[in-house]
């Protein structure tokens, strides 16, 4: 049912109407599961398709919860100053996860696969490079609700979401490949 | 009075809802209830109410009875067959009232007021506005059938002669009635007034006197003739329905125009007015509620009928509900000093008999443009004069002409022309038409109608030509394009304004007005008075949480219409009754639904714990450096002064803490013989060496205090300490305030060089005055934002006090105030001997700081009309979520600002409202809430849109905004941003133009200033370049932008500069028995200062006395106090006090300009040659510089830009 929260329409009346208290993080921890159900066989890993595959399953969750919490925040379920340290936990295993699924990728010679994931890695390394000292981290509790950056970055996630499911697919079905060649 | 001139007129709104709230009920319970309600509902209600009304006014009556004599003629009173008293009185009233509206000049306001007053309405609201419109608009109505006809009206006019048929006789007039019967606050009339009225299209003026000469005759009427009416009628039920009916009547001003015919009618069948209304009442009542229901607007439906019904039920639930209104009382101390116009004695009393007069005062107070009568509805006039025939006739002589002269020119522009019938202004067309409609004399009629040509606003200006753009008088707010009633019970535009007093029905519209939409609030300013509510329950919409406020709708007696997300609501039982006139079924007549500000007294639903007790901790550097500086001795010696008067109560608690390269806790517990120095070396890892007897109870623990503060500045002075661990101290202080909240004052002279947060000189000298790029505007260190965030959330505000000499990093040491909702003071080159000027300046601003008033453990919430949201704020908070700013401590000084933006089209709503609702704990330990609301049109056009541009906002909005971007970006593009604000906009409002000149630069007589604003902002501290500015002075200079409320940073943005060696009493207002001379304001170019004058110029927290090189030396002599310019010092920083009247002309002046503020500003005599002018010139923003345009130059370069 939270996964409502990501229609527009409900987001809008959500904002209307206005909570004194904040009621904290609601958000149960095994949302970010929904809706993947494991295709693949629980067998020790053949190929580093199979582990991307893997990886590229928890991270998509990672991106649906973020917007989810982005949109939890959003609609004055969680305040900002939790919402932000929640997502600023995972940058780096984001950035470090994906940087390595791209090494891995140029390793096994994987190119098409490698330059699709390249610019997405170099995004996330160049946004961390670019947080300003001041600030708390890429998500910031002070300026998330300036400027429509919740906006941007409801929308980024969004997008990597695609990319990811987009790949999820993509791995899945090399891997079966491989799995029927060998 | 709050603020400087532009502002003087809003107090007034606050004193005298207040006023009348506070001693209303108190009067109203002194009278037996049984026979009030009695009279009220059976119809006799005129004897008994007379009866309250007059022992109230017994103190004013001589006055009063003396501005009577004046004004009437003595038949008329005698004709007056309820009484000459109860006559006496009213007109009393009246004669203040429209003394202190006098800037509001509407007639129909004084006219309504005095009628209601001699009616004896108990203090009924709606009456008033009721009869407000109904003056305004019967009129017109009785416009048509010639005035000459009627013997009396004749008589009246010459007799009373003060008909405003001429502006000028207007102008004379008003001068007089300001003279006897107020102080009034105003700048003497401009000399463009007159030719503003006429211009205006002879619309307003034309309208005014024809309002003038029927209402008066109307009254006269009424004199001999409505005591009978009432005599005969109020015994029935007819009455009350029309009475109730004129209520809704003006309350909602769209009114079909079938019901306008029909009054007419009757109007029209009937030789004079007043008896027309008469027989065509009962008819018109009735018909209209269910006509108007459907209107949008507000409505009150047939809750006559209700209320006729409901009438005769007792009130059992009198006592539960009661009102509660008491005076705030720190706000009473706290405001600065109040005009004597603002709150005399008799408005108070005006306030009380009238009832809800006051709520006139303050709507009409609120609305500053003349209000052209015409605008209200024609149709409500009979009604009125049913229920009120023993109205006196004097008013329209006084309330009309004091129509305002100086108001209205300074609010000509976007408020007068506006209304006018050109037809982009739809929502006003229908009101235009109406006297068309009724046919009154053709010709008049008509003549209201033609003769609109460009609202004065939108008249275009070619600003490459015409060099005099700054007006004389200071600039004014506009006033939203609203009708009568909207715009009298809008919000004042010193607490709450918006960029665009016109809000366009869509993006697209906004986008291609290329202005900034946003709003500026001042929501804790201090208020003379202001209506407080207590109520067991608070009313608030279901869906949004929106507060009762005057724009919302009452579907019928038990439903409301949220203005807001347009949710029907139910009545609650508690809000059916109204204290104020014990009446029954009157929910649109309690104080919430009359005033847009007011104050709630929360119930323990509003608190997530019980209210705090007021905890101020004080966090001292005492390291060598601090000591050196001599703060302390200032400190101490300001604490010992106002220990007593600082805000709390009897759970008050403070503490000090003072820290070098340690931290110093102050054991203060209560039976220790002196206090204990506790000292914590380990700056690591922070620990409170005895938690409980650091925060002491002020009362309890006295004179530890005292001794501790007498010790302080002594204690230190041998330190050979040079290190400031300012990040360890603010740990401790945050360990030692979370568990209660409170305020943290820091005092730090240099950049922290220890422990926790400890920053590095960002500063290269070398940059200072780089015209490239400017760095290090953001922080350093994320810490002192986390601690921010920390104290935040644990209801800890920290306040900085910055004294040092060097560099000390103010960007990131300013992020400790900026998040926990603290306020940044700083000092540079703070010395307490050899920087007297500074020293002073910390002393006063201590003062305030520690007196003020403050709010505890606040959150603030803006809501806005469905469509409409909210993007970026702006100010010293921590924005929690969406729309809800966290606020650990609020103070009067605080300022925000809040881009819009509108998501959905606005198409159909006809007004929009924004409310802003600021929950806090006062010092008292009570839970409050402060409620704003502010109302605004939606226009189609973008004519309208650039007609309703408040220029000021929009430049106070933009300067947030560059803030932001000189910090998320840089300098450069900041800079780049506003020039290019003023092309766009520009080049916009050209192409809208058809007769295009393409040499010349147009702007809108709106946003005539706007460029000159723009150039100031680009010279300011805060954004110039090619100056040398020292990183923390611009820094500074930013954080005061974001969070000054907007009338200190127009000061800041653009000075004003005044001759003062020729002060005259010309124009002067009177202030607490003090001659405050009004000198016109200068243009910013040294093209205006001669040598031969002495020039102020006030630049918000500085003021500067430039001494021309061949003053006068009676000047010198008599003010200075020196025998010639050559023998003035050099480093001047006060005027004496001389025995001559230039001298106390200019001390009374000075004085007025800085009561204004909450900071006292530093002087500075400046003489011609000294160094010290270099300071004094770059302020002159229209000359040149090395580094800048001059402002032709800079008109030139945006015409450029338009033109590429």
């Amino acid at each position: 049912t939270r996964l409502t929260l990501l229609f527009p329409a409900v987001r809008t009346r959500a904002r209307g109407g206005c909570r004194e208290v904040p009621a904290g993080d609601l958000l149960p921890a095994s949302v970010g599961r929904l809706g993947f159900v494991c295709l693949i066989p629980d067998t020790p890993c053949l190929d580093a398709k199979l582990v991307l595959t893997r990886n590229l399953k928890t991270k998509s969750c990672g991106y649906l919860r973020r917007i989810i919490t982005l949109s939890d925040l959003e609609c004055d379920y969680i305040n900002a100053r939790s919402c932000c340290s929640k997502l600023n936990k995972w940058v780096i295993p984001e950035l470090i996860g994906h940087a390595i699924v791209t090494v891995l990728m140029l390793i096994s010679l994987h190119w098409f696969i490698f330059l699709l994931n390249l610019p997405v890695a170099t995004w996330n390394i160049y946004r961390f490079i670019m947080v300003p000292s001041g600030n708390m981290g890429v998500f910031d509790p002070t300026e998330i609700h300036n400027r429509g950056q919740l906006k941007s970055h409801m929308k980024e996630a969004m997008i990597k979401l695609g990319f990811h499911l987009l790949c999820f697919f993509m791995y899945l079905y090399s891997m079966i490949l491989a799995l029927i060649n060998d | 009075m709050q603020f400087p001139s532009g502002y003087g007129l809003h107090p007034q709104n606050y004193i005298a809802p207040s006023g009348h709230y506070a001693q209303g009920p108190g009067k109203m319970t002194s009278l037996p209830l049984d026979s009030q309600h009695g009279d009220y509902y059976s119809g006799l209600y005129t004897v008994p109410t007379q009866n309250v009304v007059t022992p109230n006014t017994a103190g004013q009556q001589p006055g009063a009875q003396q501005m009577y004599g004046r004004v009437l003629p003595a038949p008329h009173m005698a004709g007056s067959a309820l009484g000459s008293f109860p006559g006496a009185t009213s007109s009393a009233s009246h004669v203040h009232t429209s003394a202190s509206v006098n800037h509001h000049n509407s007639p129909a306001v004084g006219a309504a007021n005095s009628s209601v007053a001699s009616q004896g309405f108990p203090s009924t609201c709606g009456h008033y506005a009721m009869s407000t419109v109904s003056n305004a608009a019967y009129p017109r109505v009785s416009y048509s059938s010639p005035p000459a006809g009627d013997p009396y009206g004749q008589q009246m006019f010459t007799s009373q002669n003060a008909p405003p048929v001429r502006p000028i006789r207007d102008n004379s007039f008003s001068g007089q009635n300001t003279a006897i019967s107020h102080p009034s606050p105003l700048p003497p009339p401009p000399p463009q007034q007159y030719h503003q009225e006429q211009s205006l299209s002879g619309y307003s003026t034309l309208s005014w006197s024809a309002s003038g000469l029927p209402s008066t005759q109307d009254n006269l009427l009424r004199n001999h003739t409505g005591s009978l009416a009432t005599a005969n009628n109020n015994p029935t039920s007819p009455v009350a329905d029309s009475l109730s009916s004129s209520v809704m009547q003006n309350v909602q001003p769209p009114v079909s125009s079938p019901v306008v015919s029909t009054v007419l009618s009757g109007a029209s069948s009937a030789r004079t007015p007043a008896a027309a209304c008469h027989p065509a009442e009962p008819a018109a009542s009735v018909t209209q509620p269910s006509e108007l229901f459907q209107q949008k607007g507000m409505q009150y439906g047939d809750y006559v009928n209700n209320q006729a019904s409901s009438a005769p039920t007792p009130l059992s639930s009198t006592s539960d509900d009661e009102e509660e209104e008491e005076e705030d009382e720190e706000a009473g101390v706290d405001s600065s000093s109040t005009t004597s116009s603002a709150s005399p004695g008799p408005n108070s009393y005006d306030a009380l008999e009238g009832g809800s007069y006051p709520d006139m005062l303050s709507s009409s107070a609120s609305s500053p443009a003349p209000d052209p009568a015409p605008e209200s509805d024609p149709t409500s006039a009979p009604a009125p004069a049913a229920a009120q025939p023993s109205k006196v006739a004097k008013p329209f002589g006084y309330g009309y002409p004091a129509l305002q002269p100086g108001y209205q020119n300074a609010a000509a522009p976007p408020g007068a022309g506006p209304p006018s019938a050109s037809p982009v202004y739809s929502g006003f067309q229908q009101y235009a038409q109406y006297p068309g409609l009724n046919q009154l004399s053709s010709g008049l009629g008509g003549l209201s109608l033609q003769s609109a040509p460009q609202p004065e606003s939108l008249r275009p200006v070619n600003l490459t030509q015409d060099r005099n753009v700054l007006p004389v008088t200071p600039v004014w707010a506009p006033v939203p394009n609203l009708n009568l009633d909207l715009r009298k019970l809008n919000c004042s535009p010193d607490s709450f304004r918006c960029t665009l007093t016109s809000i366009p029905q869509t993006q697209a519209l906004l986008n291609k007005a290329k202005l900034p939409l946003g709003l500026l609030l001042h929501p804790f300013r201090d208020l003379t008075q202001l209506p407080v509510i207590t109520s067991n329950t608070i009313v608030r919409c279901r869906s949004c949480r929106t507060y009762i406020n005057p724009f919302v709708s009452f579907i019928d007696q038990r439903r409301w219409k949220c203005n807001l997300c347009y949710r029907v609501n139910d009545v609650p039982e508690e809000f059916m009754y109204n204290p104020l006139t014990r009446s029954y079924g009157e929910p649109h007549k309690r104080p919430e639904v009359q005033n847009s500000t007011v104050e709630f007294i929360a119930s323990s639903d509003y608190m997530l714990r019980p209210p705090q007790p007021a905890v101020y901790l004080f966090v001292l550097d005492v390291s060598h450096n601090a000591v050196e500086a001599g703060y302390l001795t200032i400190l101490c010696q300001s604490l010992l002064e106002n220990l007593d008067k600082l805000p709390g109560d009897s759970r008050t608690r403070i503490g000090f803490l003072t820290f070098d390269s340690t931290i110093h806790f102050y054991d203060l517990q209560e039976g220790l013989s002196q206090p204990q120095m506790l000292i914590v070396s380990e700056i690591d890892d922070v620990f409170l060496p005895t938690p409980d007897s650091l925060l002491v109870n002020l009362h309890e623990s006295k004179e530890l205090i005292k001794d501790l503060l007498n010790a302080l500045p002594t204690m230190f002075t041998n330190t050979r300490e040079t290190h400031s661990a300012l990040g360890p101290a603010l740990q401790a202080a945050f360990k030692l305030m979370s568990p209660t909240g409170g305020r943290v004052s820091v005092f730090q002279t240099q950049l922290p060089s220890l422990g926790a947060g400890l920053l590095q000189s960002r500063e290269d000298p070398n940059q200072r005055s780089s015209t490239k790029v400017v760095q290090h505007l953001g922080p350093a260190t994320d810490f002192y934002k986390k601690l921010a965030l920390d104290c935040s959330g644990q209801q800890t505000a920290v306040d900085l006090f910055l004294l040092s000499s060097q560099y000390s990093d103010l960007a990131s040491l300013a992020c400790m105030s900026k998040y926990s909702a603290g306020c940044i003071y700083y000092y540079p080159s703070f010395h307490c001997t050899h920087n007297p000027s500074q020293a002073e300046k910390l002393q006063k601003d201590l003062r305030r700081y520690l007196t003020r008033k403050i709010g505890f453990e606040a959150v603030m919430r803006i809501r806005c009309t469905k469509g409409l949201s909210m993007h970026t704020f702006h100010g010293n908070f921590f924005v929690r979520s969406t729309d809800l700013l966290s606020l650990a401590n609020i103070n009067p000084d605080a300022g925000f600002a809040v881009q819009l933006s509108i998501e959905e089209s606005l198409t159909d709503t006809s007004l929009v409202c924004f409310q802003t609702a600021l929950l806090y704990t006062s010092s008292k330990g009570e839970r409050r809430i402060r409620v704003h609301t502010l109302c605004l049109p939606v226009v189609s056009s973008l004519a309208d849109v650039y007609a309703g541009v408040d220029v000021q906002a929009a430049i106070c909005l933009l300067a947030n905004m560059a803030v932001d971007r000189s910090v998320s970006s840089s300098l450069s593009d900041a800079r780049d941003a506003l020039v290019n604000a003023v092309v766009d906009s520009l080049s916009a409002y050209g192409s809208t133009i058809s007769n295009l000149q393409h040499s010349a630069l147009i702007a809108p007589s709106s946003l005539k200033l706007f460029p000159l604003y723009v150039l100031a902002l680009l010279k300011q501290k805060a954004f110039r370049t090619g100056t040398s500015t020292r990183l923390d002075d611009r820094v500074y200079a930013m954080c005061q932008i974001k969070c000054q409320p907007l009338v200190h940073l127009m000061k800041m943005i653009h000075p004003n500069l005044y001759r003062i060696d020729r002060l005259t009493d010309e124009g002067a207002i009177h202030v607490n028995d003090r001659v405050v001379p009004q000198p016109p304001l200068q243009k910013l170019s040294a093209e205006k200062l001669t040598r031969e004058g002495a020039f102020l110029m006030d630049c918000g927290s500085v003021f500067y006395i430039w001494i021309g090189k061949s003053c006068d030396n009676n000047f010198i002599e008599d003010v200075l106090g020196c025998p010639n310019f050559a023998s003035i010092p050099q480093k001047m920083t006060h005027l004496p006090e001389l025995d001559t009247l230039s001298s106390e002309r200019a001390r009374s002046f000075i004085t007025w300009l800085r009561d204004n503020r909450p900071l006292s500003p530093v002087l500075h005599v400046v003489k011609d040659e000294s160094p010290a002018k270099t300071e004094f010139f770059q302020h002159l923003i229209e000359d040149r510089t090395e580094a800048a345009f001059s402002y032709y130059e800079f008109l030139l370069h945006i015409q450029q830009h338009i033109c590429k």
